[in-house]
């Protein structure tokens, strides 16, 4: 997956909820609105599509499009230097 | 002894009786950590020394500024085997919160497992208590104190109106009415419960002490951030078979993730109404699993009636909040405190065991804890929450009495949200409101007029509500831009802010 598609699908994800539905790519989702629970739950959705898995603490840490693009495109990247 | 029956009730000698009858089975289980019954009762009967040095007396309160760990479990049984309660506290929580809790139960004793200065004031003692050597703990005997069944064994403060928070006190007996001679699950030696609530989350009760006073093991949720895919690790690594989930949290894993719980024998889980196709989705994808809608306010000891729900009576249109568990009385009462005819709706009170011993600052109780010996004997609790029976027998939850909300599980006010928001400076007008999402997500969003040249932003306002109210009660959203809301007394107009939401 291009790191383009990546962030297509975190966008697109991110913008199913109402409170984020113009989130841009450095907008931190915590001062739109969302909990803790709405970042397991972005999570869940993303990682059902991509088939990896990032620490939720690493996704809070980095509350934004383009963090989440970053904390999965360096596990993508990891996975494909492992194979 | 469990023969003595003036024991029978009380929370460390049914611990120690375990520790007698099954000294080496695993009572904590941490990741490949394990730790027996005999070493958490050694390990806090040596702590109770430390805590009688220390100068504790029966009757006192302590407070654990802990993380979840088996250290915090020994603290807790350390304290009760002293005859004192102990009051967990939330160090996310702001300080002042806190400092607060610890004035209103004089505790001057602190155990932590983490920094925890800004809470230390003269006068308060601080035992760190942690990482502890559980295989090298000094053999010590059991203390002798004292301890009736009436006596208090914990205090954990919920979300009041504006007059804050308040502090329900637990006696012994109440626990004991939770977790032995149950009919709402069965618990045998052989089950692992999750301990994954936070622990000033009254539902840690069930979880710690189900387990422990079942002689079954607590599995601990290794870490402070909810993550998942560690969640259904645990689950499935530890063979954890019992699990509570807030309502919130049910409902995303039981439609998204039910993998997560595929190996669990029972998902209790509570807190919100609890929608059926939730329900459904779960027992179709693990047809074996048992969940159990629990109901019930922390005055009456984490759970007051349950509804269980296997494949063979799925939920339709409504999941009930079920029928009293052991132990309980239920009596749904008109504004006259008279008896409701069969299906209307009324004030649910509650009766028996699991009534606690009322709110540390009595005079909070009048109203809330009463004495009617027309309804029953003892202290009745009025909850607030209005149900009705249906034709199964079964009470069904209709709504508040007064305007305190459910959030992520946590009780709280509006009100209460608002006060703490009207404290910050540069604000004139504030209101706040709950908006639910079609999803079933819910939302606190704060509207607040700011003083003319104000550049308070949303994210400062948050910051500052940070060192005031816990994170839960910090508003989702909030707005700044309120000209259009603002009626002709300068005020915020909560018709307006209706309207405003439902475009």
């Amino acid at each position: 997956m291009s790191e383009q598609e990546l962030r297509n699908l975190i966008m697109k994800t991110f913008r199913s909820k109402p409170i984020m539905e113009s989130i841009g790519d450095d907008d931190d989702f915590f001062d739109l609105g969302a909990s803790s629970l709405t970042v397991v739950d972005l999570q869940l959705d993303i990682e059902k599509e991509l088939g990896i898995t990032v620490p939720t603490k690493v996704l809070m840490s980095q509350p934004s499009v383009s963090g989440w693009v970053s904390a999965y495109s360096e596990k993508l990247s990891e996975q494909a230097s492992a194979a | 002894m469990l023969t003595d029956i003036s024991n029978s009730k009380i929370i460390h000698k049914l611990l120690e009786a375990q520790a007698e009858k099954t000294p080496d089975k695993t009572a904590i289980e941490v990741g490949s950590r394990q730790i027996t019954f005999q070493q958490i009762n050694t390990s806090a009967n040596l702590l109770a020394s430390q805590l009688f040095a220390a100068g504790l007396k029966s009757g006192e309160i302590v407070a654990l500024a802990m993380t979840r760990s088996p250290e915090m479990i020994v603290a807790m049984l350390a304290v009760l085997k002293c005859g004192a309660a102990y009051l967990p506290l939330d160090c996310q929580c702001p300080a002042k919160r806190n400092l607060g809790f610890l004035e209103e139960t004089n505790a001057n004793i602190l155990i932590a497992n983490q920094s925890c200065d800004e809470l230390l004031s003269d006068g308060t003692q601080c035992i760190e208590f942690n990482e502890l050597q559980f295989e090298s703990a000094k053999q010590i005997g059991n203390p002798a104190v004292s301890v009736d069944p009436e006596d208090k064994a914990y205090v954990m403060y919920t979300s009041g109106s504006t007059a804050g928070p308040k502090g329900v006190v637990v006696p012994h007996r109440a626990i004991h009415r939770l977790v032995l001679d149950i009919n709402y699950i069965d618990i045998d030696s052989n089950d692992k419960i999750l301990h994954v609530s936070p622990p000033e989350f009254d539902a840690s009760t069930f979880e710690i002490w189900g387990a422990l006073l079942n002689g079954a093991t607590v599995v601990l949720y290794p870490d402070q951030t909810l993550d998942l895919n560690v969640f259904a690790g645990v689950i499935k690594d530890n063979d954890v078979t019992i699990t509570f989930l807030t309502s919130a949290l049910f409902h995303l894993i039981a439609s998204k993730y039910t993998d997560a719980l595929e190996p669990l024998k029972a998902v209790l889980t509570g807190g919100d109404v609890v929608s059926p196709k939730v329900i459904n989705n779960l027992l179709d994808a693990n047809p074996d699993i048992q969940v159990i809608a629990c109901y019930g306010p922390t005055e009456n000891t984490t759970f007051s009636t349950t509804h269980p729900i296997t494949t063979a009576n799925r939920p339709k249109s409504i999941v009930p909040i079920g029928n009293a568990i052991n132990g309980t009385g239920v009596h749904v009462l008109d504004d006259q405190m008279h008896p409701v005819k069969n299906g209307e709706v009324g004030e649910l009170y509650t009766s028996g065991p699991g009534v606690a011993l009322g709110y540390i600052n009595t005079e909070r109780n009048i109203g809330n804890f009463i004495r009617n010996e027309s309804i029953c004997e003892g202290l009745i609790y009025r909850t607030g929450d209005l149900v009705k029976e249906n034709a199964k027998g079964e009470l069904e939850f209709v709504g508040r009495k007064d305007n305190q909300i459910k959030v992520r599980g946590y009780r709280m006010s509006l009100e209460e949200i608002q006060a703490a928001v009207l404290e910050l400076d540069e604000i004139i007008d504030a209101t706040v409101t709950l908006h639910k999402h079609e999803n079933g997500e819910k939302q606190l969003i704060a509207y607040l007029h700011l003083s003319a040249g104000s550049e308070l932003k949303a994210s400062d306002i948050k910051r500052q509500l940070s060192g005031i109210i816990p994170n839960y009660m910090i508003p989702d959203v909030i707005h700044t831009n309120v000209k259009l809301l603002i009626n002709k007394n300068g005020k915020i107009d909560k018709k307006k802010v209706a309207q405003s939401i439902a475009c």
